[in-house]
């Protein structure tokens, strides 16, 4: 034997035995299930919650979030990935530019569901292209994600003005026509993104391991959310996008999302790039 | 279907890292039980055309390390810019968006981490230059998961303070120049 599974027989840390706990503790008190989710980045965002509660290890922690439910927005935020970036991986928004928004263009109404948010940098991104396009008027963003934390600093579009110089320069690359500066004012040390870029955005808390279909949407974004799900939940949510889509319309996932393309291709076209093309069949 | 490999062989660096690796891959040897997995600080908007520089040095063929991929051996896995790369404990990869650390992403801390847990004293981790001290934080982690910790000599970096952060830190079992890398490397291998 050659080749083997690294580490199989190895009795587990106690540490991942308190991941395991922490998830089941938090399922059966919050109802929120974390079990779909891999591991290995899970353990740092609670070991990191921990540190910042000043608990002295996981198992404490679980101990206070059962006693103090007040705690629960605090841990589901943290144990979120809050930021991505604005035009991250600018090929990618050209093709929706050059692409995917084009061909979309004849429906009379444009619904875009963002699934993962975040801190909303791709749902500014999206709008300022829609724009551009001369299709923000007539179209609406969901942009949902699990955490009403994460959903309030979305809503807010304030970053931190070290991003800016690179926002601009992905811009620029993603084809973008004006100035970056344009959608945008510096305030308190951060930028802000204008207001009116938010006029088609609706916030809502949608989570991905247990809601349903709540839109029929001609664009469904969710970029690098994928990367934190194991397979089953990849899959239930890739199940949860086709029924959501319209025929011909695009799903959007990240650059280096792993998808089964046998369950895929079920229902989809692969277009590279994350980019996918809802079936008519 | 590859499954992941039971040895494995993080080299991580910074500046000045990539000379360093042009000294050690030639001499790496190409074993189905163990993957080398590759860690250096980039651009994050690199589009994925670093590891091609690597191509042409190693005799180990070149990947990149691709989410949900098992660490296969015969290759040599390239984190990819721009992304935290994680093992989990089934020696697949896994990658994140969480925050920088260390200033850097992908960070060697994160990934020693994880690939600690995962191989315990089947993992050998290698710091070589670099003008930061990214990885040290997750040396005694790997220390005390019994693995191998191989340390650019300060004097052979083109940037000494990876490799003394980490020499600072923990125990380390080897400081030598990277010509000798890949033969300690060997040598440590089962």
């Amino acid at each position: 034997m050659t080749e083997a599974v690294p580490d199989d027989t190895a009795p587990p840390d106690a540490e991942d035995v308190e991941v395991e706990l922490f998830i089941e503790a938090l399922r059966r008190a919050h109802g929120y299930d974390y079990s779909g989710y891999l591991r290995a980045s899970f353990k740092r965002r609670l070991q990191a919650l921990a540190a910042r509660k000043q608990a002295p290890d996981i198992s404490s922690l679980i101990g206070r979030m059962l006693r103090d439910p007040a705690m629960l927005p605090e841990i589901i935020s943290g144990l979120s990935v809050p930021h991505s970036g604005m035009f991250r991986d600018p090929g990618v928004f050209a093709r929706l530019r050059g692409e995917v928004l084009p061909a979309l263009a004849s429906h009379p109404r444009l619904t875009v569901w963002h699934a993962g948010c975040a801190g909303g940098e791709e749902a500014y991104s999206l709008a300022i292209v829609l724009h551009e396009l001369g299709l923000i008027r007539r179209s609406r963003i969901y942009a949902t994600d699990i955490s009403d934390g994460i959903l309030a600093l979305a809503r807010e579009g304030i970053y931190p003005l070290r991003e800016a110089r690179q926002y601009a320069e992905n811009y620029l690359a993603a084809g973008g026509a004006a100035s970056f500066s344009d959608y945008m004012h510096a305030q308190y040390g951060g930028i802000k993104m204008h207001d009116w870029l938010r006029a088609p955005m609706t916030f809502a808390t949608h989570n991905l391991t247990v809601d349903g279909v709540f839109v029929e949407a001609q664009l469904v974004l969710c970029r690098n959310v994928f990367i934190y799900f194991d397979a089953a939940l990849r899959r239930r949510a890739l199940q949860l996008f086709a029924d959501s889509l319209v025929r011909g319309g695009y799903l959007l996932l990240g650059l280096r999302e792993a998808v089964d393309r046998e369950l895929v291709t079920r229902w989809f076209e692969p277009l590279g790039d994350g980019l996918y093309r809802r079936l008519s069949s | 279907m590859a499954i992941a490999a039971r040895n494995a062989v993080v080299l991580a660096g910074s500046s000045g890292a990539i000379a360093a690796l042009g000294r050690i891959l030639p001499k790496l040897p190409v074993r189905a039980d163990t993957a080398f997995i590759v860690l250096m600080h980039l651009p994050e908007h690199d589009p994925g055309t670093w590891p091609e520089g690597l191509r042409r040095r190693s005799p180990v063929p070149v990947v990149e390390a691709a989410d949900r991929a098992p660490a296969s051996g015969r290759h040599l896995h390239a984190a990819p810019a721009g992304y935290h790369l994680l093992v989990e404990a089934d020696g697949t990869f896994a990658l994140s968006l969480d925050a920088r650390e260390s200033y850097v992403r992908p960070s060697a801390d994160v990934l020693l981490d994880s690939a600690a847990d995962c191989w315990r004293e089947r993992l050998c981790a290698v710091i070589l230059s670099g003008a930061n001290g990214d990885g040290a934080r997750a040396l005694p982690r790997v220390h005390s998961h019994g693995g191998h910790i191989i340390v650019q000599e300060p004097e052979d970096a083109a940037f000494r303070a990876m490799p003394e952060a980490a020499i600072a830190t923990v125990a380390v079992d080897r400081v030598v120049a990277a010509d000798r890398i890949a033969g300690e490397v060997i040598a440590w291998l089962p």
